[in-house]
């Protein structure tokens, strides 16, 4: 799923934008940020999550953290690998 | 800020990369529980990580729609 700190409302309107049917968005919007914050990932500064992946296996558990440049866009074949990784349940 | 430059520029323009800032975060490290949120999504669910025990999850936080990052 896609986290940001936006509406709800932006949300939308950018998955139909994208045409992203496959996974949801959810807003971090309030309180705002409490999930990224919860994660580690907000920007107090800048009042934004940090582009992150984080996969969580079928037991809850950490299992892969990328706290990723924002110069590039996360390479979602490592993200398939590691996935690949951990049991389906 | 860096941040208003990449206004506008979207992710086809932005390189595919496997470079990471850190691999853990200021709360989290692999093998940690993933603490539990529930959330409102796009499309007017409800989603409760908790209530995706049993299935892989991804987080994929960004830092503001539209933007392209």
């Amino acid at each position: 799923m896609g986290i940001t700190c936006d509406p709800v409302y932006a949300l939308k309107a950018w998955a139909e934008q994208l045409g992203i049917t496959s996974y949801p968005f959810c807003s971090d919007f309030w309180p705002h940020g409490a999930t990224a914050r919860l994660y580690g990932v907000f920007n107090e500064e800048i009042g934004r999550p940090e582009r992150a992946i984080i996969v969580v296996d079928a037991r809850g558990i950490v299992r892969y953290i990328d706290v990723h440049t924002l110069r590039e866009v996360p390479d979602e074949e490592e993200i398939a690998e590691e996935l690949q990784k951990l049991p389906p349940a | 800020m860096a941040e208003t430059a990449s206004v506008g520029s979207g992710d086809a323009k932005r390189p595919k990369g496997r470079t990471k800032t850190a691999t853990v975060t200021k709360t989290l490290t692999v093998g940690d529980l993933a603490p539990d949120f529930t959330l409102r999504a796009h499309d007017g669910r409800t989603i409760a990580l908790s209530a995706l025990r049993g299935q892989r999850v991804v987080l994929a936080f960004m830092a503001f729609a539209f933007s392209g990052t």
